[in-house]
């Protein structure tokens, strides 16, 4: 019998380097042989996928992949959700070290970074195939943005979409004295910035705010797009040459000068333009359906929603969409199996499961718009739709330069904030933006 | 010519014995030891070179790397703080980084010093010093969270109150490109004054009392009672407060972070700030690894700098 010397315990023994090592190394391979066991215990095909998103959206795709698994046996499907913050840095973390997930969404900012180092799986043969559930002309708009390349290659499709709209805070306008809605102005073919301005005076007359300018493209640029202007074109900055682009910011600056619009840079960080809205103090706020769960439950806000007005003659012209990408990982193990989650995932059932029954998105496929038009709410939810179908994506150029956007952010903002000339910004945003676009990053 | 030191005789039994084989690993016991010490030490020494070390060094070797934090590492030199120093933004960051530090750091050391000087003196000192000290280990976020609240231009107690009682007109403070350093600052000066007044406080403590009853027979005034006797034995108390504070504010984050997300526009954004917007917002890693190095090497100068000038008015002997 192996007994125990009286009094001896492990640190009396003695140690040698063998005996360390292979204390060291049978450590090390019980954790390994762990993991392994663990994996080789999973059934079939295991497929993961990642994406961000509050509590909400996270448990309306967790259903969502929990009603997939159980509609099919070919295989598992795994969803690694992550918060809003921290998403971007964690997937290329995961990409860089070969842990991330088979299929992930990424925001527009990432796509061209994850496409250019060849982490992004080349769907073009795949997306057109006879396995395709979700074919490229099934997409509405030109929403493509980073994840198409010029020579034609798909990366990704959008997940879904959020075309910017303006909605309207009835009580306001009622305050001020106007008497026509805006959904009705836009209906009778007069929605434009005349039309708007008079708005605006009306109510900052009241004391109320007219609209917030948020800090991020598709608000700045849904104001170039609806004069007509031009900001890129031909993979370089040309606003600062485009009359109708300087004609825009400056009346939009005239306008923040005058107090009828406010930029959200000057606002205390937490007092955003929603709350604001939901509370009666402005009259205006640009965004896509996902303000429609949060004004949904307040059931003293009285609102709708209406496109851009345009200063065009045209009833309507292209604005901002908001648009994240679904991409499948280069390196997967399984193309076939990841491939039919992604395409399943973003065609017309996809889009209605995920979509259905109080979404905050658009489809971003056309064949099932009852999703949003059989909404109760807001009262003109096809106007979603309609700018869903002019609208564009982010600009690949600005966003797929690393440190460009920030950049241009910024720029911005000090122009907004120091109410300096709007051509000699504009002059300077375009050599930044160029010399990045032409070096590749920021210099 | 030098005397040699005489040598005591201490006897053969005291005398070192000559030994078989030199250096620390010379039996099997040291040995034995010494593995054993390696086996305790090796999971804090796996932290240290893991979570430390290794970034550290590594954060030098990024700085000369253009990286977007996926693809291939391209070595550029010295490109990165070239660039740095070219964009406004980081000298903007720069200059704020130096304003909130020298609103933070006098104001922090003068009223902790006050305060431990009022503390002092009163009866019930736990009871003051744990109050003070409450805001130094409340989370820095909820400290930033209460106070966003408190200064908001609109509906915040501070303008509330200097609108209703002085009839006042005051700044919305966070928005306001003019003030929103130097209230960042004020707040940073309340959320760490405790800590500076406890370490005060035991300055104060250790000063014996003899001095002063004979600089008060001597017929010394209270002030200069303080002044010559109090303050100057308090310099390394002193010289501790401002070295740790200087460090703590050009690292600043947290309170810019959650308070003004470094606006309006750039005006609040610090270096670390920028750091972060560089690195995890931009993905221009390099340029990163290139400023956090500059802030590095400033934090190591003005620390150089001070060591050096403590020779001056720090004194050790009581």
């Amino acid at each position: 019998m192996n007994q125990r010397r009286p009094g001896s315990s492990l640190l009396s023994l003695p140690i040698s380097r063998r005996r360390f090592g292979a204390l060291a190394g049978a450590g090390t391979l019980a954790a390994m042989s762990g993991l392994r066991l663990q994996s080789a215990f999973a059934d079939g095909v295991e497929v993961t996928w990642s994406s961000w998103g509050n509590t909400g959206e996270v448990a309306n795709l967790k259903k969502f992949t929990d009603d997939y698994n159980a509609s099919q046996s070919d295989l598992v499907v795994k969803y690694l959700p992550s918060p809003n913050d921290g998403y971007d840095a964690k997937l290329l973390t995961q990409l860089t070290g070969g842990t991330a997930p088979d299929l992930f969404y990424a925001a527009d900012g990432q796509v061209s970074t994850i496409v250019k180092n060849n982490a992004a799986y080349d769907l073009t043969e795949l997306i057109s195939g006879d396995t395709s559930q979700s074919k490229p002309e099934q997409f509405a708009g030109d929403l493509w943005g980073p994840a198409k390349t010029p020579d034609g290659k798909y990366y990704g499709v959008p997940v879904d979409c959020n075309p910017l709209v303006l909605w309207y805070n009835k009580k306001i306008l009622q305050e001020a004295g106007i008497t026509e809605m805006p959904a009705d102005t836009y209906e009778a073919g007069n929605w434009n910035w005349d039309t708007f301005q008079s708005i605006l005076d009306a109510v900052t007359a009241k004391g109320k705010r007219g609209v917030v300018l948020a800090d991020w493209w598709a608000p700045r640029y849904s104001w170039v797009t609806t004069n007509g202007g031009k900001v890129y074109d031909g993979g370089k900055f040309v606003g600062n040459e485009d009359q109708k682009t300087i004609e825009a910011f400056t009346w939009v600056q005239e306008n923040l000068k005058a107090k009828k619009i406010t930029f959200s840079g000057s606002l205390p960080k937490g007092q955003g333009d929603d709350a604001m809205f939901m509370s009666n103090q402005l009259a205006f706020v640009a965004l896509g359906r996902w303000g429609l769960p949060l004004f949904r439950e307040n059931k003293n806000l009285e609102y709708d929603i209406v496109p851009y007005p345009t200063n065009t003659g045209q009833k309507i012209e292209p604005a901002g969409v908001a648009v994240a990408y679904w991409m499948m990982n280069a390196a997967t193990q399984h193309v076939d199996e990841s491939f039919k989650f992604w395409t399943y995932f973003v065609s017309p059932d996809g889009q209605k499961g995920r979509l259905s029954d109080g979404g905050n998105a658009v489809p971003s496929i056309t064949g099932v718009e009852e999703i949003v038009v059989n909404d109760e709410q807001p009262e003109h939810a096809q106007y979603f739709l309609d700018a869903r179908n002019v609208g564009y994506g982010p600009f690949a150029d600005e966003v797929g330069t690393p440190g460009l956007s920030t950049k241009v952010v910024d720029m911005f903002s000090k122009l907004w904030l120091d109410g300096g000339d709007v051509k000699t910004a504009l002059d300077e945003i375009a050599k930044t933006a160029n010399d990045a676009i032409a070096s590749g990053s920021v210099e | 010519m030098a005397v040699p030191f005489p040598q005591p005789d201490i006897g053969p039994a005291l005398a070192p014995k000559k030994a078989t084989r030199t250096g620390f690993f010379s039996s099997r016991t040291q040995r034995r030891d010494a593995l054993w010490g390696l086996f305790f030490i090796g999971p804090q020494l796996f932290g240290l070179l893991a979570f430390s070390l290794i970034p550290v060094i590594y954060a030098f070797v990024l700085s000369m790397l253009k990286w977007d934090g996926l693809g291939s590492r391209e070595f550029v030199g010295f490109a990165n703080f070239v660039a740095e120093f070219r964009d406004q933004d980081f000298r903007d960051a720069l200059s704020h980084t130096l304003l909130y530090t020298a609103i933070a750091v006098p104001g922090s050391v003068i009223f902790a010093l006050l305060l431990a000087l009022a503390v002092n003196r009163v009866s019930g000192k736990t009871i003051y010093r744990t109050i003070f000290f409450l805001p130094t280990i409340t989370s820095s976020v909820a400290v930033a969270m209460v106070w966003l609240w408190m200064l908001n231009g609109d509906f915040g107690l501070i303008n509330v109150y200097l609108r209703d009682w002085f009839a006042l007109n005051p700044p919305n403070w966070l928005v306001d490109t003019t003030w929103v350093i130097p209230v960042v600052a004020l707040v940073s000066i309340w959320a760490g004054v405790g800590f500076n007044m406890v370490i005060f406080l035991a300055g104060l403590q250790g000063i014996p009392a003899t001095y002063l009853e004979a600089a008060q027979i001597d017929g010394a005034s209270k002030f200069r009672q303080f002044f010559d006797v109090t303050l100057p034995l308090l310099s390394p108390t002193t010289f501790f407060v401002t070295i740790m504070s200087i460090i703590a504010s050009f690292q600043v984050f947290d309170l810019v972070y959650v308070m003004t997300g470094g606006g309006p526009g750039t005006a609040s954004s610090t270096i670390v700030f920028h750091i972060y917007q560089t690195a995890f917002v931009d993905f221009t890693f390099g340029r990163s690894a290139a400023a956090a190095v500059v802030l590095f090497a400033i934090i190591m100068v003005v620390t150089l700098v001070q060591f050096w000038g403590q020779r001056h008015w720090v004194h050790y002997d009581v």
